[in-house]
């Protein structure tokens, strides 16, 4: 075997190998689905001792969970190739949700405005390991920034501060996971069958 | 002293074909026969002749099923099929390294 046919056909295994992860990795949905709820939970934050932003978080997770869950389902039934790291995926957002539950409901202060955020961030980053995206461990550092930055400060409505920041990162990430996944033809493969739930 | 890395190539896993299927049944738990068909640009004939290659070598498991009213034939690669893409990387990896910095050929 030559040394360059060698090269090519490692070329090749790669660029298949890339191809169908980014095709299983595709990760708007899941971005602008959850930026969009931190940043709808703000108001929240400004009701009573923090009983409603919990009972707000309990309610959204109870619909939003199963809604990602499924999209990603549809979405390999109809491109006809699943997820190896399925299970993988589905504990570390499980960890992020239970994770951001016990620290908003076990912290006093600012840090339980606040540090709800680092579970999610982890959880991120984790997703950033198991997909080799830059993109998710980015929004898990700026998302960490964010929430150190407010601790720092402390300014007296931190978890609005907090809600809409990060509500914000979230959204931009999704926007440019959108625009990513369109250019490279990925956004809207398998998706109006997800989207459908046929 | 270790064997020359173009001795470590398997020769059913050492084809183009053979191991674009491998790579795309690495990054997934299981693909269907059309996905991974579209994946390589290849017929049906000739995917299905090369998983057969592969299923016979116990790299490649095959299960037709249904979802919901549409059959599937489904691919997943073994434990075994796993490891031999994992090898076969190493080993041409190895071997243009070597070349690369002028390494003896293989013993005959």
């Amino acid at each position: 075997m030559r040394d360059t046919d060698a090269s090519q056909t490692l070329l090749e295994v790669e660029r298949v190998r890339r191809s169908t992860r980014e095709l299983l990795d595709v990760s708007w949905f899941p971005f602008l689905l959850w930026g969009s709820l931190v940043m709808v939970s703000a108001p929240f934050t400004q009701i009573g001792d923090g009983a409603a932003i919990a009972i707000y978080w309990i309610l959204v997770s109870l619909v939003a969970v199963p809604v990602h869950s499924r999209y990603y389902r549809r979405r390999e039934i109809s491109l006809g190739v699943f997820h190896r790291n399925a299970h993988a995926y589905l504990a570390i957002i499980a960890g992020m949700v239970i994770g951001a539950m016990l620290i908003g409901a076990l912290a006093n202060g600012i840090l339980a405005d606040v540090g709800a955020v680092y579970p999610i961030a982890l959880g991120l980053l984790g997703i950033g390991l198991l997909n080799r995206s830059a993109l998710f461990a980015a929004t898990a550092i700026a998302l960490a920034a964010v929430a150190t930055g407010l601790l720092i400060a402390a300014p007296q409505d931190a978890a609005l501060y907090a809600a809409l920041g990060e509500g914000a990162i979230m959204v931009l990430a999704g926007g440019f996971a959108f625009v990513g996944d369109r250019s490279r033809g990925l956004a809207g493969r398998g998706e109006s069958a997800a989207a459908a739930g046929g | 002293m270790t064997s020359h890395p173009s001795l470590r190539l398997d020769d059913v896993v050492h084809q183009r074909v053979r191991l674009g299927i491998l790579a795309v049944l690495e990054e997934a738990s299981r693909a269907d026969f059309s996905f991974v068909r579209d994946a390589l640009d290849l017929s049906d004939g000739n995917l299905s002749r090369h998983v057969s290659t592969l299923e016979k070598a116990g790299l490649v498991e095959v299960e037709k099923g249904y979802e919901g009213r549409r059959p599937r034939t489904w691919l997943s690669a073994t434990p075994a099929g796993r490891k031999a893409l994992s090898d076969e990387i190493s080993a041409m990896r190895d071997l243009i390294s070597r070349v690369d910095n002028g390494g003896p050929p293989p013993e005959p």
